[in-house]
This record gives structure tokens, sequence and C-alpha cells, in this order.
């Protein structure tokens, strides 16, 4: 895949406003890290992350 | 991830410690091949891999729960321990890693039987500056994990013979997973999900704020706000009342002291009412004198105890001649420092006049508590001084006090006596008078009592105000969670949208170049010119070009195909890891393909197309032979792409096993050799490149 394909795909990202787009990152960097589990307990963790960055 | 070598130990048939097996690194050397005849241990050493790292087995292994070497139980005594284990060194993003897995049994009564115990996994990295340090236990599988997930593990670690099998219609769910596991999209689907249960979560915390009563609590205040106004209202008719009242009072008593008759009772009267409100006053600054009396000087009688304790601390202080302090603390030092005493005699340190002399510090260093001693001491002796004169100023109070309320009540007996006399005066127009200023007394005190009922239902209103704005508050501060909740369930919402938007994306975008690539791959190691067809679940299939249904594979295309599959896959990691931009994907862009007997069921053709494109497909490629396998087409074609080569030397029980070896670069090299006893094992050689 190359890089434009992939700026093509993450456009949603990129063109998403700031606190949306830093929430997208923090979620996938939290799913990337429990990957590895088949049902890993995140949801507490996605909470955080949004409540954190809206305040 | 890259392999850098890997140790064994009693593991299988592969006796005592292996030698490192390392493994090739260079790009264009890329290579390593492993040399052994059937039965050898091409697929243990497969298996190696496959459970040091996941603990899995591959369907080709036989009995894997007999892990540990035979002959090693054999030799233990019984009842002790025999441990098999397999050490893996590796690479990942810049990081080096030493993996170890272990099994152990327990040598029983028989040679074979054993009592198994837990496996051991540990795993150490090393950083970039040569630090090692080692994982935790409970974070070891997930570290793994994160490398190089379990899902994955047919795909890089498989069976040459059985790789036909990735395309079976039973393995597509696995190959459906670890292909979107592998390729973010199982990353995105799970981010969607999870935001999407997130989102149930903000919307129960929205139901749960969604009952407050603001509005009702600002209608209550209101209402009490009005009823404050009123009263508000009241209390100033009150006082044009109390003054209308009081003027037309005294407008009366004025017209009283004009009648010749009864001026001078008026004077009398006017007097009174001024020495009554004089006692009034009189009896009200006593009052006020008493609370001042009670409030400040009332915790005297109390203290009598403490007093006294205070004053015993302070006598004993003095009788030890530490009150109060004979010398001060600077004086004593500037001695010291100075080295002479007053006396004259030269003090030196750890001589004994300077020790005593620097003894009295200690003493001196009373001098704060001798400062508040004195302080407090002379409070006390005055409060005891002054304790007889506060009886006495409550009593004098108290008497004042009654006195007034004698003389008041006799003040107001004479005027009694005077309105009584004014009311039974044979003069109509004194009766008349007297009888409105009655009727004015009377107003005047109703609109007094109004007034104290008016006072009282405002403290009760302003304490109500007071409690509805602290609620109101509080239903605020609910109200700005409230919109809080909305605010992050909405982010939650957007999120989630934009993810399955990406992942859309990712999806339709994937699955064209996946089976592009696989195409091209495809056309580079088959001689027919068939197209692959990707169905939405990974199902491989080739297509003939004309449209129509998928063409059936014969085992080589299917083989073909596989691999494609699983080059096409590598391929597309290299590029995303160059070109990431944030979209969650694999961390590495390097990734091993260690394949046992991969091209057992090929026909010369296709042996030697997926030979001369197999050290393309991945970075690393790990080939288990034998030697039929490899001489010809595969040999011609790798040779040049071997940077790393071993011979499994097999030692066999059997007598008249057929021996064998295999020449490399002018030396030869046991396969099979006979053994002298009753067990097999096998030796790992390394092959001495370059020796002719």
């Amino acid at each position: 895949m190359d890089r434009k394909a992939v700026r093509e795909i993450m456009k949603p990202v990129t063109e998403a406003d700031e606190v949306l787009r830093r929430v997208i990152e923090r979620v996938f960097q939290l799913e990337r890290e429990k990957l590895y589990q088949q049902k890993p307990r995140v949801i507490d963790d996605l909470l955080t992350i949004i409540k954190e960055e809206v305040r | 991830m890259r392999l850098l070598s890997m140790r064994l130990h009693n593991f299988r048939q592969f006796e005592g410690s292996t030698p490192k097996l390392e493994f090739a690194q260079h790009k264009q050397n890329n290579v390593t091949v492993v040399f052994g005849s059937n039965g050898a241990g091409k697929t243990a050493l497969l298996n190696a891999l496959t459970w040091s790292f996941f603990g899995k087995f591959t369907d080709a292994l036989a009995l894997p729960e007999q892990l540990v070497n035979r002959r090693a139980i054999a030799n233990a005594t019984k009842g002790s321990t025999v441990c098999a284990w397999v050490e893996v060194m590796f690479e990942h993003t810049g990081n080096n890693y030493r993996l170890k897995r272990s099994k152990s049994v327990v040598r029983g009564s028989e040679v074979t039987a054993g009592t198994s115990q837990e496996e051991e996994v540990t795993l150490d990295v090393g950083d970039p500056t040569g630090h090692w340090q080692a994982v935790k236990q409970n974070d070891v599988l997930d570290r793994l994990g994160t490398i190089l997930p379990s899902q994955l593990h047919s795909y890089f670690f498989f069976d040459g013979e059985r790789i036909e099998r990735l395309q079976r219609p039973d393995k597509r769910a696995e190959i459906t997973s670890a292909t979107a596991l592998f390729t973010g999209e199982e990353l995105l689907r799970r981010a969607s999900s999870h935001l999407g249960e997130a989102a149930k979560r903000f919307e129960s915390e929205l139901r749960i704020l969604g009952d407050v009563e603001q509005q009702k609590l600002i209608d209550r205040k209101q209402t009490v706000e009005e009823r404050k106004e009123q009263l508000h209202r009241q209390e100033a008719q009150n006082e044009a009342n109390l003054k209308g009242y009081t003027n037309a009072r005294d407008a009366v008593e004025a017209e009283l002291r004009k009648l010749e008759t009864v001026k001078a009772q008026q004077a009398i009267r006017d007097h009174l009412i001024n020495e009554q409100e004089r006692l009034r006053q009189s009896m009200a600054t006593s009052r006020l004198k008493l609370a001042d009396l009670v409030s400040n000087r009332g915790y005297w009688p109390f203290l009598g105890g403490g007093f006294n304790r205070f004053l015993a601390i302070v006598s004993g202080l003095e009788s030890r001649g530490e009150l109060p302090t004979p010398m001060k603390a600077p004086f004593v030092q500037s001695l010291l420092d100075k080295g002479e005493c007053i006396c004259g005699r030269s003090l030196v340190p750890d001589d004994s006049a300077y020790q005593q002399v620097e003894a009295w510090m200690h003493r001196s260093g009373l001098s704060s508590i001798e400062e508040v001693a004195i302080r407090m001491r002379t409070e006390v002796e005055r409060l005891q001084r002054e304790m007889p004169d506060l009886y006495a100023d409550i009593q004098y109070e108290k008497n004042h006090r009654e006195q007034a309320r004698d003389q008041l009540s006799r003040v107001e007996e004479k005027l009694a006596l005077i309105g009584a006399q004014l009311r039974g005066s044979p003069e109509a127009n004194v009766r008349e008078l007297q009888s409105r200023l009655d009727s004015l007394a009377g107003n005047i005190r109703e609109v007094q009592l109004q007034q104290l009922e008016d006072r009282r239902n405002l403290e009760t209103v302003n304490g109500e105000i007071e409690k509805l704005e602290d609620e109101i508050r509080k239903v605020e501060a609910k109200t700005a969670q409230q919109a809080l909740a909305m605010r992050r369930l909405g982010i939650c919402r957007e999120a989630r949208a934009v993810i399955e938007e990406v992942r859309r994306r990712l999806e339709a975008h994937f699955r064209t170049d996946l089976a592009a690539r696989i195409s091209r791959i495809f056309a580079l190691l088959s001689f027919k010119a068939y197209k692959a067809v990707l169905s939405p679940d990974y199902t491989l299939g080739l297509s003939d070009g004309t449209g129509g249904p998928p063409v059936g594979m014969s085992t080589g295309e299917s083989q073909a195909l596989s691999l494609s599959f699983i080059g096409a896959i590598i391929e597309n990691a290299r590029e995303f890891a160059a070109s990431r931009e944030g979209l969650p994907g694999p961390d590495s862009s390097a990734f091993p393909l260690v394949m046992d007997s991969p091209f057992g069921n090929l026909d010369p053709l296709y042996r030697q197309q997926i030979c001369r494109h197999i050290p393309e497909l991945a970075d690393q490629v790990v080939i288990f032979v034998n030697r039929s396998q490899w001489e010809g087409d595969v040999a011609h074609s790798l040779e040049t792409r071997i940077g790393k080569e071993y011979v499994l030397s097999y030692y066999s029980p059997k007598p008249d096993a057929q021996e064998d070896s295999i020449l490399r670069f002018g030396a030869t090299y046991s396969l099979v050799k006979h053994t002298g006893d009753d067990f097999e094992r096998t030796d790992i050689v390394e092959v001495v490149r370059g020796h002719r």
C-alpha cells in the first residue's frame, strides 16, 4: 500500500478536528496494545481517553 | 521481526544442548538452508520455533506431547527432573530479544513415562545500547503477541507439504481473521465495536443525569422570593403605620398638655414615659453587659485546675535552676568561639573546661521556654487576681437589672393610674383624648407584634432561599455534567463513524491491492495466464479471465497461489510500514518465512519458478529440505542466495540403516549414521561454506 493510498484511507482521520483526531489516535494505540488478546477489556480505558480529551 | 539464532536442549531428537543455529541476515544472502533426511528433525526444528513463540505445533508433528528427548529421560535417575528448552534470539524494531520456553518431566519408573510439569516461558529484551532486562512474567505473552500475533503463525512458520491447506474451506475463517489482524482491519473493527460500547455507557450516564429538576427549583425559588418581596412591602407598611400611630399619639398628648385641667397630669405622664424609656434602656444595657461578661470571662471559673498544674510545672523548672535561664546561648557560644572562659581559662575543644562551658548551651537552650513561661505566669496570676472581680461584676449587673425592673414596674403602675384617671375624667374631651390614646397604643403594640412576626417570617424565607439556591447550584453542576456527557457521547459517536469510514476505505483498497499483488506474484511463480481472485472472506481462487467461475487448481497451482498470498501480505506490510501515516497495522517491515519441505509436491517447472522468487518474498527465508528436494533446480536457483546452512546428522539405532551423506563445498556431511545404542539422536552441524 503506497503513501498516497494510505493518505486517502486516513483522510477522515487527518481531516477531523483536533480533539477527535487525538481521541482516534489514542484509541488506535490502545487497541494496538491489546490486539494480541482475544477478548480485550478496553472499555474503561476508552472512556478515560474520551473523558481526558473532552473536559 | 528478524530471527537471529536458535538453540535447543533435549528437544525431541536433539539430545543435550545443540550448537547455536544462526539464521542468514544479509539482504542478498537471506536464505538459511537446513538439510536433513526424513525423520531427522526438520519438522521438529520448525515446531521448535512455533512452540517457543506460540506454544503451538504444526499438524505435521507426531506425538507433540513427547517434547523431552527420550534418551535424556532414560539417562536420568528415577524421580529426577529432565528439562527440554528452546532458546530463540530475534530482533524487532531495533531491540534484541531472547525468548526461552522450557518444559520439564519427572523421570518415572518406566523409561518413557514421566510426569509433565508446567511450561515456562521467559523473554529478555536488549535495547540498542546493549542493556538487557527481563520482561515481566505476566507481560511475556502480551509482548510476544504484539511482535507476531499467534493467529498469524501459520503464515510465517509453515509446512511446505501442507501449504495448500491454507486454502482449505475449514481454514477460511482463520485466514480471514489472521489477515484482518495483520492488515489493521481487525483493529479498526474492534475500535469501532468498543467505541459503540463506550457510547452506550455515556448514554446511560446521561439517563442518570437526565432527571434534573432545575426548572422546578427555580419556580419554587421565584415563589419564595415573591413572598420575601411581600414581607419587605409589609415591613415598609408597618414602619409607615408605626410612624403614623406615633405621630397621632404625640398629637393627642400635645393636646392634653394644652388642657388646663389635665396638663399637670400630662406633664407627670411625659416624665414617667421618659423614665419608662430610660429604665428599659438601662435593663437592655445590663442584659448586654451580662452577656458580654459571660462570653468573655465565663470560662475563667473552669481554669482553676489548669492554672494549678501550670504553676506546678513552672515551680519545678525553677527548683531545678532552669528558670530563669542563668545564661543566654549566644553568650555561651561567644565564649566557645573566643576560646576563653570568663574566668580567663582557655577553652580548647575536647578539653574538660570546654565541655563544661559547652554544657551550658543545653541549659541556655531553654530561653524560649523561659520567655513563654514568664509571660503565661503573669497572665495566670492576673486571672487568679481578677477572678473575684468577675463574680462581683456579674452580681452588680444582676442587681442593677432587678432594680430597673422594680422601678419600671412602679412607673408603669403610675402611668396606668394616670390613664385611669383621665379615662374617668368628667370632661368629655379629656375622656375622648385618652380613649384615642388607648386606641393608638393598642395599634402601636399590634404593629410592633406584626413587625416581630414579619421579621421571623423574613428569616425563614431567607433560609429557604439560601437552601433553594444551594440545590439549584447542585443541579446546575449536574446540568454541566450532562452537557459534558453529551459532548463526550458526541465525540464517541463521531470517532466511531470516522473509524468505520477508514475501515470501509481500507477494506475496499486492501482487497483490490492484495488481489493485484497476488496476481502479480502468481504470474512470476506460474506459467499459466491465470489471475488471482480474492473473495470478501479472503478465499483465494484462480480465474482464466473470461469472467466465468474460478478454475480448478492443481496441487502445484494451489501451493504457488498460497505462496503468492503470503508474499503479497508481506510485501504489503513492508510498504505499509514505510508509509503508515497513523493507520494501524503491523509494527515491523521485516518478516521471516520458515518453510519445512516447501517443494515436495511441485513439478520441476513450478519448483524452479518458486525457488527463483522465494528469496524476494520475505526478508528472511529459512528452508528445511532433504537432499532430493534440494538437488537440481532448487539448488541451482537458491545456491547464490544462501547465507547460512546446516546439516542434521541423524544417528539411527537401526543396525541395518542405510547411511547417507551430502557433499557441500568439498566436505562430506553425514545425513544418516548408526548409533551405538537404542536411542535415535540428531546433531546440528554447520556447513563451512566456501571450501571446495
